[in-house]
């Protein structure tokens, strides 16, 4: 069993007799230190999409399915390709399939592809993953107290708040799980 | 969903905000379904018999004004023979009680989930939403309350609807009803500043020292015991002169410690005053809907998340403020307020409140604009029945 605030993208649950695959997960907290997750699961079997929200100490039986280490070769379209490297099989990808992984996927990057039978049905993110910030705003002169962040993007276009030392070009580590900064890498 | 029963599960963290939101939402449900049965099942008895005299805490099943109070530590031996409800909320995802849980929860038509309420984007996206975790039977959701039309509103208490127009035309009358147990009946004016402050443990030395500033005879009623160490500390350190037991003076101002106000009077007293320093969710709530000027004290979180929080009420508040320079001064205050650790008596923080009595005019016509709106578009009760017709 595993709490839902422990889940991430690419997971697995069972819930009743339906296998989910966690595509989107956030978690928020609430007032007095209680928290709540909100998750798009995909159904394995339909196909079929559902959000829901959980108290984040909710309990799910989680099922570990197959995993290939694959490299995420290009997009097209709708498709995202990955190319198993041991044998150099190709699966495709949906962005649904992909959910907030999407944030993180770089060109040649390797990732342990989720199988459900014989199909790619997800990826796995590592819980950090590593990325080069491509813009961030200029430092407000004189905010250089607390916490103060400001806006950035990464190369993937993803947009997040990082701390005012960091600039255009710093390679910065991110927390997948929740898609914050975590450090300078 | 048609319903004739409601039970409404709380545990009491700690203080009354629990109690006193989930006895606040069953006699307003009760009041907007009359022929429903509404149960509050509750682990603690103390903090709603405080809040509302007639409760018993020795009683583990009692009826009052029309409301079922039942005491949940005693459920086990008895469950079966309390009957299932149609609907069941868990305030505040605070677990339901076990026996409860096998027994009863399986019978029940919709489980709802009755979160806290907070300023903060997200919650628009939780709100209603549905959990696929429901081992136990009905289905269930998440109701959040908050301060837009898209999240589940705040409670708008109808009795004190009804009153505020009295008590405006009355002020003064109402105010001496407070200041008599002092012996300071007729000491207010139409000049005076009233205030409240109900707050966690702190120091108020900057606030003795600029409602002095204000130039006004001014009057704080001080409630519940943590703010009131915290003042009794700060007069120690500033010298302030004793006059009683629960009663001091501060150049001119007179500081008054309240004994435990009930909840229908302290509803009163926060519209009696000038402006309102409160705590928690529920007093926060009642500041806003009295449309009087009010500094929040955040309930201190883990790595200071509080100060999300008091960032999320300003910008949910920025909206009723015409004037942009009053609002900066304002979030500023309530960040300063806010930006501390942990509780303590020694004047932790570095705010100042002389801009604060200085724009108090505007401060109140911003707060009565959030009150307006929150009163005809966010009231909870209302918006909850919505959701349960919506819900099959």
């Amino acid at each position: 069993m595993r709490e839902a605030q422990d889940l991430r993208v690419g997971n697995t649950l069972k819930i009743g007799n339906d296998l989910f695959l966690v595509t989107k997960f956030s978690y928020n907290k609430g007032a007095r230190n209680a928290s709540m997750v909100k998750m798009k699961l995909k159904n394995l079997e339909t196909g079929s999409i559902a959000e829901a929200v959980h108290k984040a100490s909710d309990k799910f039986e989680d099922i570990v399915l197959e995993r290939r280490k694959m490299q995420f070769l290009y997009s097209s379209g709708d498709f995202y390709t990955f190319m198993d490297q041991e044998n150099f099989e190709q699966m495709d990808l949906t962005k649904d399939d992909l959910g907030d992984a999407l944030n993180f996927l770089k060109e040649q990057m390797s990732i342990d592809v989720v199988l459900y039978g014989a199909r790619a049905v997800g990826v796995e993110l590592p819980i950090n993953i590593e990325s080069k910030i491509t813009y961030a705003e200029p430092a407000v002169r004189g905010d250089t107290g607390g916490k103060v962040m400001k806006t950035a993007k990464t190369e993937t276009g993803y947009e997040l708040q990082v701390p005012l030392y960091i600039n255009e070009g710093d390679v910065i580590r991110i927390d997948t799980r929740n898609g914050d900064f975590v450090s300078r890498a | 969903m048609r319903f004739s029963s409601i039970d409404i599960v709380c545990h009491v963290v700690d203080n009354f905000g629990d109690a006193g939101v989930v006895y606040r939402f069953a006699k307003e449900f009760l009041l907007a379904h009359p022929l429903c049965r509404v149960r509050i099942l509750c682990d603690d008895l103390a903090p709603l018999a405080a809040m509302c005299p007639g409760i018993d805490v020795l009683r583990p099943l009692q009826e009052l004004r029309g409301l079922t109070i039942v005491d949940s530590r005693a459920l086990a031996p008895s469950v079966g023979q309390l009957g299932a409800a149609d609907i069941v909320v868990e305030a505040f995802g605070c677990d339901i009680p076990e026996p409860y849980r096998e027994l009863l929860l399986p019978r029940a038509r919709a489980w709802i989930n009755l979160e806290y309420l907070s300023a903060e984007s997200w919650v628009d996206g939780y709100h209603k939403r549905q959990s696929l975790w429901s081992g136990f039977g009905p289905r269930k959701y998440f109701y959040m309350p908050g301060f837009t039309k898209n999240t589940g509103g705040v409670i708008i208490d109808t009795r004190v609807e009804q009153l505020k127009p009295d008590i405006a035309a009355h002020r003064t009358d109402y105010a001496n009803g407070f200041l008599e147990p002092f012996g300071l009946g007729g000491a207010a004016t139409g000049d005076c500043l009233l205030g409240t402050v109900f707050t966690y443990s702190r120091g108020f030395d900057t606030l003795l020292r600029d409602v002095q500033n204000a130039g006004k005879r001014s009057f704080l009623f001080v409630c519940g015991e943590k703010a009131q160490q915290g003042m009794r500390a700060t007069l120690q350190r500033l010298n302030g002169e004793m006059l009683g037991e629960s009663q001091f003076r501060f150049g001119a101002a007179f500081v008054l410690f309240m004994p435990f106000v009930p909840q229908q009077r302290f509803d009163e007293l926060l519209c009696v005053s000038d402006f309102n320093f409160v705590r928690g969710e529920d007093s926060l709530v009642r500041a806003i809907l009295a449309g009087k000027p009010f500094i929040w004290s955040a309930y201190v979180q883990e790595k200071r998340y509080h100060l999300v929080k008091v960032d999320a009420l300003c910008t949910a508040f920025a909206q009723y403020f015409g004037d942009s320079l009053v609002f900066d001064r304002y979030r500023e205050l309530l960040k300063s307020f806010n930006d501390c650790g942990e509780e303590s008596e020694e004047q932790a923080t570095g705010e100042h409140f002389d801009c604060f009595f200085k724009d108090l005019k505007k401060v109140e016509r911003s707060t009565r604009e959030m009150s307006y709106f929150m009163t005809r578009n966010c009231n909870l009760v209302k918006k909850f029945s919505d959701f349960l017709s919506e819900i099959s």
